[in-house]
């Protein structure tokens, strides 16, 4: 079924093929809930008897196929927000629900279990395991949700072959570069097919071509799967080809302040309707 | 020598620290700060590296412990107790002489003087049915032997000194009172034999031959006398000061009483002793009717018949020049022998036995000689008589006298009993100091003791049988304290020895764990050597880290070494039979404590420093960006300096043979084919290369053992040691470099749905840190080799029970020699009752055994064998009963003497000058037959006499009785004061310990002492088995540290992988899949380690029994698998219980945490 999925997606054209222009926000279904709702989020840290509040009330929606960046200063809460609606950190208050399921009402398996089945998960830092070929290191998704050894390795260098990796499959993370362990992440996040694909940073460990390169990989598949990016950065340029961006300030989201770039995507959108 | 070595080094480098931080306080600080930064990994560090003091300290408080128990028993047994005077065999001597040798002026540091006398009985309560057949009775002076402490009355407490005993009562110390249910005022029969001191005549001979009466016939058909001559035959003889009797004889051999014969002794003082003979006291009248004469038989022309006797005794004898006559009025010619024999004590029983077997078989079976003869006289029953317990003693004090069954009475009482009035063979002298301080003072006064002696003997001008020349002064105490030590000694070095693997182990856990806090400060290491800090300073920084890691963990090693011999001790107690008194007090003594701190500080500093050096060689960008070190490729490869290290290792290899050390000709090798691994990378693939290197080390090092004949002593123990950290180290290389292996493990593990996902993840990581894993691999695979190894070893010395006990199934033994034991049973009206005591038995034999005590007593072609014959030496002899009907085997014998082992038993008896000899007189653990001497080999026992010699004809297999196997008559020749040995051979199917009991109770009187031989013989190998049990737990501190090692590992490895725990989970793994990962990981480890140690534990056992052990006699091949097993399954157990506090942390890791740590 995954793999079905994903073989229509073309596999990567040459980086200068990729549209560097604001993209246009996916179609509102009409009544269709968001895929991610917040409902006063909250996360406070403790520290001793220190509270920093990490997140003050957040409340977002996020749409199935969106490409959304959640942009702020150092601090602000960014990260916290991403793991929140990842189910990775449990908020101190508030809900978040992922295709109408409650998130935090699942107990820590259940949650899991439904975090292998729906999201993937792309981090500044590659997080691949060192030990691992690529192709092992994207099969880790799929074996544990109990796809067949042969099956998970098919589907594993399908998604390669998507993120144009093929040849490099059996290559350790040791050998292959940055940019090229981000597409093996990528792909990792993507072989299983899940709705929501969570970043954190993607391009922070690369230059600015190999950070072109992957917001590009993202953009395409974005387009062709209609799958849910979102992403933390700090790179308006990273967010600039996002659908939109949630800015977020001292753990609130504040509004997006109306730039050219803004105005631009405004008027697109208004054209199109 | 080494402790203030070590500790002087200990010191300098402490201070040496101090100053370098004093020099340096910003690494200094840095390096203190780090130790300080993480309290809970301070603690995991601290934990790891203290094992190595706590084997050391464990061994030497343990060592500590025992010499002290040894030491309290030494000093309990003496008491107060520092010289004692006796002749060997403790012979009886005039008090007075023993008055001479204690004769003022004394040593200051005397304190005082006892005769004493000592001797043995059985003593029974009647009352209580109960009896002990082997007891001491002391017989003491209450006021010579007041220095020598008190009594203590076990009931009152009451302090007594002996002046209230009467003639026939006596003290009973409490362990012969709990045997016999005994109080005060209990009746007790002791059944002795008097004490014989051989008394060796010089003889002085009076032939002649009698001239005829005349007779002729009367006229009534009769015969008259006609002539009667008067004939004096006279000689001379001297008589010395220290005569005890004259004894004179007169044969004739006219078997009719038709001559008057006066014997008579003239003293010098002119008194006259006359033994009148004959019907013919006077002369008859001529005429008077006589006894016809006939002619005499022909025997009694040369038998001396008819002899007469006089005996003067002690208070007669006086010395000068005696004089000897024959008054003769015979009947017709005939021969006649006088012989006179002056009587002095022969304190030489050797000399003694000899003496009598040398005289002429008519004198020796004469009633002349029947109660001289020691062999004699040594045999045959004992006297009876009752004795009134008037207190039970404690067991402390002089009342502990040697932890034996004791009878304390006084001295002038004793002396009646045994026949020895005005004679003691103890004089027994106390220092002053109490019972420690006399040590001080005993060699002093031993010295001047044997000088007085000397003196006496130059004065007196004893001869060399004279109570003089016999006495021999020994500053016991002492002695037995020194033989302490040395016992101590050598079992703290083989606990070192043996503990050695778990020091070697903990080495290696050390570097791993600093291998692994290096590897997680690897970014902030680099971001310190970008900011200047130089390598050098690095060191610095990481060793002022590990010293304080050293400091702590020296000192909780020194407390858990501590804990660790506690309970060695507890154990050592366990294997003490109960009712014996031996107890090893847990001591630690401050200077075993010092130097287990300092050892295992020098050795953790020592590691410490190595592995600070490693963590220093970092590549600064590649630690700043968190980047692995790449794979070297072969044209990289330093390759000359390996290339030269194998070289200078096949050098030493050479040195080592020309210096016979074994350590070096087989390891120096061994670690040249490692050197060799990197020279091989020039040429080969890095993995090909390490397999190659590593595969020709193991087969090198296996065939080594069966090349090379194991060196003795400690050479040889080291290299078995060193060689299997070797192998086990290069099997570790082969395994880490085998992913084919890992990649099998893991395509085996997806077989299973449920592993499938951490699979591949469990089996990729430790050969991603082969180092690391290495490491851990051998450590766990190096415990788990030692401990197969051992019990292999233990498993195949399990003897034969028939072999054993020769097929007997009650041995005894009596300090009486009862040549008829049949007899006896019969005269006590025991036969066919139920208290028969040959009622269940088939068969048996009596022999005879002693038992020499010193130096040297026997040499096996001129060397004395250890462990036996050095201090002490046994002997059995044997007669043609038990020569064609014992079943014990014989191990090696001279085939030309016989074909079976029982043919070689008859032909010792047959053939003068040959002896058959226990296993354990020419065992030699490093041979490799296990024998260090074979049949053929002269053997040579030393007596007082003299020394004799004789050859060795077979080797029996057993190892129960211990000693030389010969001829009855031959060891009655050597030896005066043999015991009774019989060895019972029963019905089938009859129970032996019944049956000894039985044996036991009918032959108490002549002091008999049996025992199940089979029980005996179980219980000799339990023993065995107890203590191999015993050095199989300090063996396993080794898996201790093995299991505690994979704990510390997995927790570090928890820590250090927390990214990656964090993305697992992210993405969907359960805290099950996620710990699961660790666990399947840890087992991988395990099994791996359990295969090369295993396979490697027997294959080196299974080497070293062929190439040494296979001929000893009784040893077996077999592998304990069931012991394996469960060695195994403890280490499994252990090894998940261990892991399981970082399991269930990695489990439960919060990925955003995990994640948020180091994004």
């Amino acid at each position: 079924m995954h793999a079905a999925s994903i073989t229509h997606i073309k596999p990567p054209s040459v980086r200068a093929a990729v549209p560097r222009r604001p993209a246009p926000e996916p179609e509102p279904s009409g009544a269709e809930p968001p895929l991610v709702a917040t409902d006063r989020l909250r996360k406070t840290y403790r520290s001793g008897d220190l509270e920093t509040e990490a997140l003050r009330g957040v409340d977002l929606a996020i749409r199935q196929g969106e490409r959304v960046a959640i942009m702020g200063p150092s601090g602000c809460g960014k990260t916290t927000l991403l793991n929140c609606l990842s189910g990775l950190e449990d908020p101190t208050s508030g809900t978040v629900r992922i295709q109408g399921t409650d998130l935090y009402a699942l107990g820590d398996r259940e949650r899991t279990r439904f975090r292998a089945r729906m999201m993937g998960f792309v981090f500044q830092s590659f997080n691949l395991l060192p030990v691992l070929t690529a192709a092992e290191n994207v099969e880790l998704p799929l074996l544990v949700t109990g796809v067949r050894s042969r099956s998970a390795r098919e589907q594993a260098l399908e998604a390669l072959r998507l993120v144009g990796l093929s040849e490099r499959a059996e290559h350790t993370p040791a050998e292959l570069s940055g940019g090229e362990q981000q597409r093996v992440a990528i792909a990792r996040s993507l072989v299983h097919d899940p709705p929501i694909v969570w970043a954190d940073e993607p391009t922070g460990n690369l230059d600015s071509e190999n950070s072109q390169d992957i917001m590009a990989l993202i953009e395409r598949l974005n387009a062709e799967t209609q799958k849910t990016f979102v992403i933390v950065t700090h790179d308006p340029d990273i967010a600039g080809r996002c659908h939109r961006t949630i800015r977020m300030a001292s753990g609130q989201v504040v509004p997006e302040p109306v730039t050219p770039r803004a105005k631009g995507r405004a008027r697109a959108a208004e054209a199109k309707r | 020598m080494i402790v203030p070595v070590v500790l002087t080094l200990t010191i300098i480098i402490g201070v040496g620290l101090i100053l370098l931080g004093l020099g340096d306080p910003l690494t200094a600080r840095l390096g203190l700060r780090n130790a300080l930064r993480h309290r809970r990994q301070t603690l995991t560090v601290v934990i790891g590296l203290m094992v190595g003091t706590m084997v050391v300290g464990a061994s030497l408080v343990t060592g500590d412990s025992l010499e002290a128990g040894l030491r309290d028993t030494a000093l309990s047994s003496l008491d107060e107790l520092d010289v004692l005077v006796r002749i060997p065999g403790n012979l009886p001597v005039p008090s007075g002489l023993m008055a001479e040798v204690t004769a003022d002026p004394l040593p200051d540091a005397v304190e005082g003087t006892s005769r004493t006398f000592l001797g043995g009985a059985s003593v029974e309560h009647p009352v209580e049915d109960l009896y002990e057949p082997s007891t001491a009775v002391v017989g003491f002076d209450p006021i010579e032997d007041r220095p020598f402490g008190p009594f203590v009355d076990a009931t009152d407490r009451s302090e007594i000194y002996g002046d209230e005993l009467g003639p026939r009562e006596v003290y009973v110390n409490e362990r012969l009172a709990d045997k016999l249910s005994a109080e005060a005022g209990d009746t007790l029969t002791l059944t002795y034999r008097e004490v014989f001191v051989p008394l060796v005549p010089e003889l002085t001979f009076l032939n002649g031959t009698l001239a005829a009466a005349s007779a002729a016939p009367d006229p009534t058909g009769g015969y008259v006398y006609q002539h009667a001559p008067q004939d004096v035959y006279e000689t001379s003889f001297e008589v010395s000061r220290r005569t005890e009797q004259v004894v004179a004889a007169l044969f004739w051999p006219d078997p009719f009483n038709t001559t008057d014969l006066d014997l008579e002794l003239v003293a010098p003082d002119g008194r006259s002793f006359v033994e009148d003979e004959g019907s013919m006291a006077a002369a008859p009248a001529p005429g008077l009717p006589v006894t016809p004469p006939l002619p005499p038989p022909e025997e009694a022309k040369t038998d001396r018949m008819n002899p007469t006797f006089l005996d003067i005794g002690t208070e007669e004898v006086v010395a000068g020049e005696w004089t000897l006559r024959v008054h003769a009025k015979a009947a017709r010619d005939q021969p006649f022998t006088a012989v006179v024999g002056v009587m002095e004590p022969e304190y030489d029983l050797n000399k003694a036995v000899r003496f009598y077997e040398s005289l002429d078989e008519d004198l020796r079976d004469s009633p002349f000689f029947e109660d001289l003869d020691p062999s004699e006289a040594l045999s045959g029953g004992g006297k009876q008589v009752n004795v009134t317990v008037k207190r039970v003693v404690a067991m402390e004090g002089k009342a502990v006298f040697f932890y034996s069954d004791a009878v304390f009475m006084r001295l002038d009482a004793a002396q009646s009993l045994y026949g020895i009035e005005g004679k003691v063979n103890w004089l027994k002298i106390t220092a002053e100091g109490g019972r420690l301080g006399g040590l001080d003072h005993a060699r002093s006064i031993e010295s001047f003791l044997n000088g007085r002696l000397d003196e006496i003997r130059m004065s007196s001008g004893a001869a060399p049988s004279d109570p003089e020349s016999n006495l021999a002064v020994d500053a016991i105490k002492v002695e037995w304290l020194e033989g302490t030590q040395e016992a101590a000694s050598v079992f703290t070095q083989f606990l070192t020895l043996i503990g050695s693997f778990a020091i070697v182990a903990g080495v290696m856990l050390i570097i791993n764990i600093f291998s692994m806090l290096a590897e997680e400060r690897k970014h902030e290491l680099g971001i310190s050597r970008a900011v200047g800090l130089t390598r050098g300073k690095l060191v610095t920084m990481f060793t002022f880290e590990g010293s304080l890691y050293t400091f702590f963990s020296a000192a909780l090693g020194v407390l858990a070494g501590m804990g660790l011999s506690l309970l060695l001790v507890f154990g050592i107690n366990r294997l003490v039979p109960p009712d014996s008194y031996f107890r090893v007090p847990f001591t630690a003594t401050t200077e075993a404590l010092a130097l287990a701190f300092a050892i295992g500080s020098l050795l953790t500093f020592a590691t410490v420093l190595f592995a600070s050096w490693r963590a220093s060689r970092l590549n600064v960008v590649r630690a700043i960006r968190g980047l692995p070190e790449p794979a070297v490729s072969g044209r990289e490869v330093r390759w000359k300096m390996p290339a030269a290290l194998a070289g200078a290792l096949l050098v030493l290899a050479l040195v080592g043979i020309l210096v016979e050390s074994q350590i070096l000709a087989v390891v120096a090798p061994a670690l040249a084919l490692f050197a060799m691994g990197p020279v091989l990378m020039r040429w080969l693939p890095r993995k090909a290369a390490w397999l190659m290197a590593s595969g020709a080390v193991i087969a090198f090092t296996l065939l080594s053992f069966v090349l090379f004949d194991l060196a003795p002593g400690i050479d040889g123990d080291l290299s078995i040691a060193v060689r299997g950290v070797v192998l086990v180290i290069a099997a570790t290389v082969l395994v880490v470099h085998l992913d084919a292996a890992s990649r099998g493990v893991a395509r085996l593990l997806s077989l299973s749905r449920h592993l499938a996902p951490v699979a591949r993840v469990a089996t990729m990581y430790p050969l991603h840190r082969r180092v690391r894993t290495g490491l851990t691999l051998s450590m766990y695979a190096l415990v788990i080799l030692v401990i197969v190894m051992f019990s292999v070893f233990f498993g195949i010395f399990t003897p034969d029970l028939t072999r054993q006990t020769g097929g007997y199934e009650v041995m005894a033994e009596s300090e009486i020699i009862e040549a008829d034991l049949v007899a006896l049973a019969d005269t006590a009206g025991l036969t066919g009752t139920e208290a028969d005591p040959f009622r269940d038995v088939a068969r048996f034999d009596t022999l005879i055994e002693h038992f020499e005590f010193g130096e040297e007593r026997i040499l096996v072609d001129g060397e004395a064998p250890e462990g036996f014959g050095g201090r002490s030496a046994h002997f059995y002899g044997y007669e043609r009963p038990f020569a064609e009907n014992n079943g014990f085997g014989l191990d090696e014998w001279d085939r030309s003497l016989g074909s079976t082992p029982n043919e070689v038993f008859e032909r010792v008896l047959e053939e003068p000058g040959l002896v058959i000899v226990s296993y354990s007189i020419v065992a030699d653990p490093e041979a490799k037959d296990g024998k260090r001497w074979h049949s053929g080999a002269t053997l040579t026992i030393n007596t007082t006499a003299g020394q004799s010699d004789y050859r060795i004809a077979g080797i029996m297999e057993q190892t129960l009785f211990g000693g030389v196997w010969m001829d009855k008559a031959e060891m009655e020749r050597l030896f005066a004061d043999n015991e009774g040995f019989y060895l019972f051979d029963l019905e089938p199917g009859a129970d032996s310990e019944a049956a000894a009991k039985r044996i036991e109770r009918a032959f108490r009187f002549i002091g008999m002492d049996a025992h199940s031989a089979e029980v005996e013989a179980r219980e000799f190998d339990q023993q065995s088995e107890r203590v191999f049990q015993l050095f199989q737990a300090y063996l396993a501190i080794g898996l201790v540290v093995g299991v505690a090692s994979i704990g510390i590992v997995t927790s570090r490895a928890v820590l250090e992988r927390r990214r990656e725990i964090g993305m697992l989970k992210a993405i969907g793994w359960t805290r099950r899949l996620v710990a699961t990962v660790f666990l399947v990981e840890v087992l991988v480890m395990l099994f791996a380690a359990m295969v090369i140690g295993v396979s490697l534990g027997i294959l080196v056992a299974y080497l070293i029994y062929v190439a040494q052990v296979a001929a000893i006699p009784g040893v077996s091949w077999g592998v304990p698998w069931w012991d394996i097993l469960e060695m195994l399954g403890v280490a499994l157990v252990a090894t998940i219980a261990a892991t399981i506090v970082p399991l269930a942390r990695a489990g439960r890791m919060s990925p955003a945490e995990a994640l948020r740590t180091l994004e």
